[in-house]
């Protein structure tokens, strides 16, 4: 596992280590539709995680790239566009996930209903 | 053969009333039920095993089923329709090479941002991943390019589907949504309860902008009131979002130049004396110099792409950069702004106009009036490329879109491929109102002008719709004309027939010391033969003098379609051009003496 604080020696001089946290919908092919965002840029998802949630309909993933700040943005606004992804976190994700704390929220039909920190 | 040999006897069958309950449903009968009560009248498609559940279950309802001649088509048809209406497209087809056919119209349908929903037919449920007959994983293969989609896997799920469907496709920014149905789920019958009418159009209604979305448009008048050289900027958006009536009264307000992109012709007059008209690669020399002077530039629904800002750290280097859309995953996504309102066009203008005034803008539109004066649009035998001299008779394709422009009536809708007469036709077309000028932007979908052009006369069956193709794109999709000749729809196809795929050629000539390679169409057929054997009445230009004359005559022909074949000359270029990765200050405006350098962009 890498440390988070620390730059790994592989990565070129802009490329950093980003930790996203989403709260998806239980839906068929969600783990695709993510992947496929960070595949189109060509950027390799270095750990993926997804564990149940506890709303049973939910699931969350934790995944971590390594890219640059316009590369994980980018990718962030593509990830909060797809249907099934409910919310978004970038870094840690908290004990508590009110919404208030959202990066990214959105209502059922892919409205936006928090402006988060990349808007 | 004539239009009255074709036709109207291979519509007429005889219906015979099923015998169902009204109660217990098939998943197809659902299907089709549900779609009706969307409002859905029109589907697009072709027939197979995995779908023949839900062409049975068409048999009996009011939707009438338009039989393309190739999924594809069917999928452009329904883009064109959509697109032309604002209504949402309708695709059904079977499963396999069936479904993955509509792959080049989903791409189409997503990057122009058209509300589509495709209904694919698929092997039962309980063969998925066996290889089965004409199986394959279209909603795997579809998934970068739809806004969503959904393998339907219980005939209960059907009807929340399609309503769930129908909302993500059309709200907010539309896109294509795929529904994935196996033939068991799709046979099996069950209870169902239509249940209330649908609230379709709360999803669709106009919605109040929040406090935050006020105060960013607030700000933003702010900065646009401080502004002495404004440019605006509307794209595709403007026009989803009908704003064009307050696009009109905002440039008129402040008096301030538009620029409009490919997919935003018709959000504002190009006849409007404040139109500058298309700007980009091919647009104007005056809309693109415009961008390098002006000290704000508001964009409108446009997602400022590498069409017209090729390159992004020189792209409007004086100005402030104001960006609206609905989309949150466009702002800042390729030109970071200095503002942005993340809200429908049509409202956040709406707040913008209560906040601004008339800004002291006549020495700006001066002296965009004079570089317009000084690099106006050319189409005559000095514009294309060659050392023609000024009297050279033959026909040149920009002469024949300009000729086609002081004809087509008001409201006319046209529709093009993709090449160099998309270019030409863009630049000397000029359109009025929206949803007008219909084309492949984002994909740059070749064999899109004929298709949608059927698309959009059944949208629109009073209005005169001209397809404006290649002789390469019409040759991908003519199969159509039979779909075209058989409804006896009245559109104009106009065949731009260089001989050649132009847009490349133009490319190899410039840039790969006129290495032709693989762009010489030979073999092309007679086109008015070919038009003939669908029973489909030709007309043939090859000369400058035949054009309005006979132009005339096509559109005043209205007892079903027609075919305009102007065989063009094949070495005309496209004028303006700023070559691919360049930005606005490399234009070039006409024939260069010296060979260019190889662009760094991409295409």
């Amino acid at each position: 596992m890498i440390d988070l604080d620390t730059k790994p020696p592989f990565l070129n001089g802009t490329e950093r280590v980003f930790t996203l946290h989403l709260q998806v919908r239980r839906e068929l092919g969600i783990i695709v539709r993510v992947a496929l965002i960070f595949s189109r840029r060509g950027l390799d998802i270095a750990a993926f995680n997804l564990e149940e949630s506890a709303a049973a309909a939910c699931a969350l993933i934790k995944l971590r790239f390594y890219g640059n700040a316009a590369q994980k943005d980018s990718v962030c606004r593509d990830l909060i566009k797809l249907v099934d992804v409910e919310r978004m976190w970038t870094g840690e994700m908290p004990r508590e996930v009110p919404q208030s704390v959202c990066s990214y929220a959105k209502n059922e039909f892919n409205q936006l209903v928090v402006a988060g920190e990349h808007l | 053969m004539t239009n009255s040999q074709v036709g109207p006897t291979q519509h007429i069958q005889h219906k015979i009333p099923r015998d169902h309950t009204a109660t217990y449903l098939s998943g197809a009968e659902i299907l089709i039920k549900e779609l009706e009560r969307l409002g859905v009248t029109h589907i697009f498609g072709y027939p197979g095993g995995a779908a023949i559940n839900i062409f049975d279950a068409l048999y009996d309802s009011s939707i009438e089923l338009i039989l393309s001649r190739h999924e594809q088509g069917a999928t452009h048809m329904a883009d064109g329709y959509a697109r032309a209406s604002g209504k949402i497209g309708v695709v059904l087809v079977t499963s396999g090479p069936g479904a993955l056919n509509t792959v080049t119209g989903i791409l189409t349908a997503k990057m122009d941002s058209v509300p589509l929903l495709v209904i694919s037919g698929q092997t039962n449920s309980g063969n998925l991943g066996k290889d089965a007959f004409q199986e394959a994983d279209v909603f795997g293969v579809t998934m970068p390019l739809v806004k969503h989609s959904r393998l339907i896997l219980s005939t209960e799920d059907i009807a929340p589907s399609v309503r769930r469907a129908y909302k993500i496709a059309t709200s907010l920014r539309p896109g294509p949504v795929l529904l994935d149905l196996p033939k068991d789920i799709s046979a099996k019958k069950i209870s169902y309860d239509p249940g209330a009418p649908l609230a379709i159009d709360a999803v669709l209604a106009e919605k109040a902008l929040s406090p935050e979305q006020l105060l960013a448009c607030r700000d933003m008048a702010r900065l646009i009131m401080n502004s002495q050289r404004p440019l605006l900027l509307v794209g595709h958006g403007a026009i989803i979002s009908g704003a064009a009536a307050e696009v009109t009264m905002l440039a008129e307000t402040l008096q301030c130049p538009v620029t409009n992109t490919l997919l935003g012709k018709g959000a504002f007059s190009e006849q409007h004396p404040l139109s500058l008209g298309m700007l980009g690669m091919h647009g104007n020399a005056y809309a693109n110099y415009a961008t390098t002077r002006c000290d704000l530039i508001l964009s409108i629904g446009s997602r400022f792409d590498d069409r017209i800002n090729g390159c992004n750290e020189e792209f409007c280097p004086l100005a402030k950069k104001l960006h609206i859309d609905i989309d949150p995953g466009e702002i800042g996504r390729v030109v970071q702004p200095d503002a942005a309102v993340l809200a429908d066009a049509k409202m956040a203008l709406r707040e913008i106009l209560r906040h601004i005034a008339p800004l002291p803008t006549a020495a700006w539109l001066q002296e965009l009036g004079e570089y317009r004066q000084l690099h106006p649009l050319r189409s005559g035998p000095t514009a294309g490329g060659l050392a023609r001299a000024t009297t050279d008779p033959s026909l040149r394709a920009a002469q024949v879109l300009e000729a086609l422009n002081e004809v087509l009536p008001r409201g006319a809708v046209v529709t093009t491929d993709v090449g160099q007469h998309q270019m030409w036709a863009a630049q000397f077309i000029l359109s009025e109102s929206p949803r007008t000028w219909l084309s492949s932007g984002g994909a740059g979908t070749m064999g899109f002008g004929l298709p949608a052009a059927i698309g959009v006369q059944f949208a629109r069956p009073d209005a005169t719709v001209v397809a404006v193709v290649g002789d390469g794109g019409f040759q991908m999709v003519q199969a159509e004309l039979a779909t075209a000749a058989i409804h006896l729809l009245p559109i104009k196809v106009l065949i731009i027939d260089n001989q050649c795929l132009g847009m490349v050629r133009q490319w190899q000539e410039l840039f790969y010391n006129n290495r032709l390679s693989s762009v010489l169409l030979e073999g092309n057929p007679d086109f008015l033969v070919l038009g003939a054997a669908y029973g489909i009445k030709g007309f043939y230009i090859d000369q400058p003098s035949q054009m309005a004359d006979v132009l005339q005559e096509a559109l005043a022909y209205d007892a079903g379609p027609c075919l305009i074949h102007a065989r063009v000359v094949s070495e005309d270029n496209v004028w303006p051009m700023i070559p691919a990765g360049r930005s606005a200050g490399d234009i070039v405006l006409a024939p260069p003496t010296v060979r260019l350098a190889m662009p760094t962009g991409s295409t």
